[in-house]
C-alpha cells in the first residue's frame, strides 16, 4: 500500500483514505497512511479535504449504508468528531437557506423550531405543542360554529324562496283554474222552486244554490260562459302565432258566448260556423249585420255549453254579399276546455 | 545521545507493539540549534503549525480525550530531544513516533480498554444543558452568518454554487463550477475547504469574543 503525493492521487487513493477515516483499515495500514500524512503535508491536505467530504456527504445523506453506519460509529459517538459534523451541517443549512426564498422565514422560525426538537427543553415544547393544539382546536370548532351558522341561513333563505316561488305557483295554478275571461255570473230570480223534471214549467238554466225555505232562490252559478275572440285573419288562427289561450267552460255553464271582432263590416250578412281541428263543420249560425256599414262590429254567437268537448276547434266567420257569394272573413283556433261532463255531449245534433 | 528515525514502513506494522522510546542510532543529520526546523523553505512557525496540525488529527482520530494537550506534550518532547544536541533527519517521522509513545501512555494511564470511556463518549452539549445548548447553538448560528457577511462577494457565490445541488448534479454541477473558474476539480475542493477553514476560524473566534 502506498500513498503518493507527487501525482494527483486516483480513486483508489481517495477510497484508502476514506476508509483510513472510516476506521476500515487493519492496525499496520493505518500506521502506514498516518505514517505518510506525517511525511507529506499536501497528502495532509488530501486527507483533511476528504474528510471535510465525507462529512458534507454524510450530512447531505449521500452516503452508502456501510459507509454512513461506519460514519455514524466513529464519528458521531465521538463528542469532537461530532462537533465538526455539526460545524458542516450548520453550514451547509445556512448556505441552503441564503438561497432559499424562505430563508428569512426559517431563520425567524428557527428557535421556535428548536424549541420544538424533542429532547431539547422538553417542558417547553410540551406547553408549546398543548398551545398550538388548543389554538388549533380552537380555529376549528369556530369555523365549524360559523359554517353550520351560515349553512343554516342560507337554508332559511332557499326555504323561503322555495315558499314563495311555491306559492307564486299556486297563485298562477289557481289563476289558472278560473275560467278565462271571467265567466259571467247571471243571477235570476225564480219565483217559486221548480221541482225537478216537472213539466210543464220553465226549467232554470242555472242549478239552484241550497236555500233555507221557500221563497226568492238566488241562482249563483255562472250560466253562460263569454269568450271574446280577438281580430285575426284567415291564414293565422290566433291574433300573434301564439298558442290560443283557452276556453274554460266552469261547471254549471250552460250557454257558451263566443264574441269576434269583425275586420270589414260591409257585408248584410255573416256565417259563423265551427269545427274540430280536421273534422266537418258541425255547427253554423247566420248573423245579420246590426250596425252601419261604417260603424266596426261584432258577432257574438251563443252555443250550448255542451256543444264542447275538452279540444281544439276552429271557427270561422264568412260573409255573404247581395250577390250571394260567400268569403271567409277569418279564422280563429279555440282551445275548450270543458269542467262540465256532463254537459258535453259528443254526438251533440248539429243546428245547422 | 544521537536519535535516528527509520522510514521502515515496517517498524509500524506491530499495533499491539508496546509503547518504546523513539529508537536511537548515531546518525549525522541536520544541524543548527532547531535541528530540521532550520533552513530553507517555509518558516519555523509555519513549520512547527504544521506539525502541530498532524499531531492533533493523529490525536483526534485516535479519539483521545485532549488532541491538543497530547500534541503539545508530544512537541514538548520532540523539542527536549532537539535542545539535547539529538540530530534528527525527518522531523515529523521522528515526531510520529514520539506521537505514538504518547499514545500508548495515554492509553495505559487512562485504562481504556476502549477508545475511550463511557465519560468521554457523553457529549459535552448535553451534560451543560439543554438551555445552554440552544444558546451555543444560537450564538454559533449567528456567528457563522457574521463570518459569512464577512468573506468576500465572489468568496460567498463560490461557496453558494459549490452547494447548489446534489448527488450526481452536484459532481457534474462542481466539474462544471471547476472549468468555469479555468482550475482542476481538485483544486476547487480545496479552496472550498480552505474558505470553510476560515470560516470556522472565524466563528471560533467570534464565539470568544462573544
Amino acid at each position: 500500500m502506498s500513498l503518493t503525493s507527487d501525482h494527483a492521487p486516483g480513486t483508489g487513493d481517495e477510497r484508502l483514505l476514506v476508509r483510513y477515516l472510516l476506521e476500515d483499515l487493519s492496525e499496520s495500514e493505518r500506521g502506514r497512511v498516518e505514517q505518510q500524512y506525517f511525511a507529506d503535508d499536501t497528502l495532509y491536505t488530501k486527507l483533511l479535504v476528504t474528510e471535510d467530504d465525507l462529512i458534507d456527504s454524510y450530512v447531505q445523506g449521500e452516503l452508502v449504508r456501510e459507509d454512513r453506519e461506519r460514519f455514524e460509529r466513529v464519528y458521531l459517538a465521538d463528542p469532537r468528531l461530532n462537533r465538526k459534523v455539526e460545524a458542516n451541517r450548520e453550514l451547509l443549512e445556512m448556505v441552503g437557506a441564503r438561497r432559499s426564498p424562505f430563508a428569512a422565514w426559517r431563520r425567524r422560525l428557527l428557535p421556535l423550531k428548536r424549541a420544538l426538537t424533542p429532547g431539547r427543553n422538553t417542558r417547553l415544547a410540551y406547553v408549546c405543542a398543548a398551545l398550538l393544539l388548543f389554538v388549533t382546536l380552537c380555529g376549528a370548532s369556530g369555523w365549524l360554529l360559523f359554517e353550520r351558522s351560515r349553512l343554516r341561513a342560507e337554508g332559511e333563505q332557499a326555504r323561503a324562496r322555495w315558499l314563495e316561488t311555491e306559492g307564486e305557483y299556486q297563485r298562477r295554478l289557481a289563476a289558472l283554474q278560473q275560467p278565462t275571461p271571467a265567466p259571467v255570473a247571471v243571477a235570476r230570480e225564480t219565483p217559486e222552486p221548480v221541482e225537478p223534471g216537472a213539466r210543464g214549467g220553465e226549467k232554470p238554466l242555472g242549478r239552484a244554490a241550497p236555500s233555507a225555505g221557500r221563497g226568492v232562490e238566488r241562482v249563483t252559478t255562472p250560466l253562460v260562459v263569454a269568450f271574446a275572440l280577438p281580430r285575426t285573419g284567415v291564414r293565422a288562427p290566433t291574433a300573434d302565432g301564439s298558442a290560443p289561450r283557452p276556453l274554460v267552460i266552469p261547471r254549471g255553464a250552460v250557454l257558451v258566448r263566443l264574441t269576434v271582432e269583425l275586420v270589414a263590416n260591409e257585408y248584410p250578412a255573416y256565417t259563423v260556423s265551427l269545427r274540430k281541428v280536421g273534422g266537418p263543420v258541425f255547427w253554423s249560425q247566420a248573423v245579420p249585420r246590426k250596425s252601419p256599414p261604417s260603424a266596426p262590429d261584432r258577432v257574438a254567437i251563443d252555443l250550448p255549453a255542451g256543444l264542447f268537448q275538452s279540444q281544439y276547434y276552429i271557427m270561422q266567420v264568412t260573409a255573404t254579399d247581395a250577390s250571394g257569394e260567400e268569403e271567409i272573413l277569418s279564422r280563429h283556433q279555440i282551445s275548450a276546455v270543458n269542467h262540465n261532463p256532463t254537459n258535453a255531449r259528443p254526438g251533440a245534433p248539429t243546428p245547422r | 545521545m544521537r536519535l535516528v528515525i527509520k522510514s521502515d514502513e515496517s517498524r509500524f506494522d506491530d499495533s499491539t507493539a508496546e509503547p518504546s522510546e523513539p529508537p536511537s542510532e548515531p546518525l549525522s543529520g541536520a544541524g543548527g540549534p532547531w535541528g530540521p526546523f532550520d533552513g530553507d523553505g517555509p518558516s519555523v512557525v509555519e513549520r512547527f503549525r504544521a506539525l502541530q496540525s498532524k499531531l492533533i488529527f493523529y490525536f483526534e482520530r485516535r479519539h483521545c480525550f485532549d488532541p491538543e494537550e497530547l500534541a503539545d506534550e508530544t512537541l514538548e518532547r520532540v523539542m527536549r530531544k532537539l535542545c539535547e544536541g539529538t540530530e534528527v533527519l525527518d522531523l515529523t517521522h521522528y515526531s510520529y513516533g514520539v506521537a505514538r509513545n504518547v499514545f500508548y501512555e495515554y492509553l495505559r494511564k487512562e485504562k481504556a480498554k476502549h477508545k475511550y470511556s463511557d465519560e468521554q463518549r457523553r457529549r459535552p452539549e448535553a451534560a451543560a444543558g439543554d438551555d445552554e445548548e440552544a444558546e451555543t447553538r444560537e450564538r454559533r448560528l449567528r456567528c457563522l452568518e457574521g463570518c459569512m457577511a464577512r468573506l468576500k462577494e465572489r468568496e460567498r457565490w463560490l461557496m453558494f454554487e459549490y452547494y447548489k445541488y446534489k448527488g450526481q448534479r452536484k459532481v457534474l454541477h462542481k466539474q462544471k463550477l471547476a472549468e468555469h473558474l479555468n482550475i482542476s476539480r481538485e483544486a476547487l475542493t480545496l479552496r472550498i475547504f480552505h474558505l470553510k477553514r476560515r470560516l470556522k476560524t472565524c466563528i471560533e473566534d467570534c464565539l470568544g469574543n462573544d
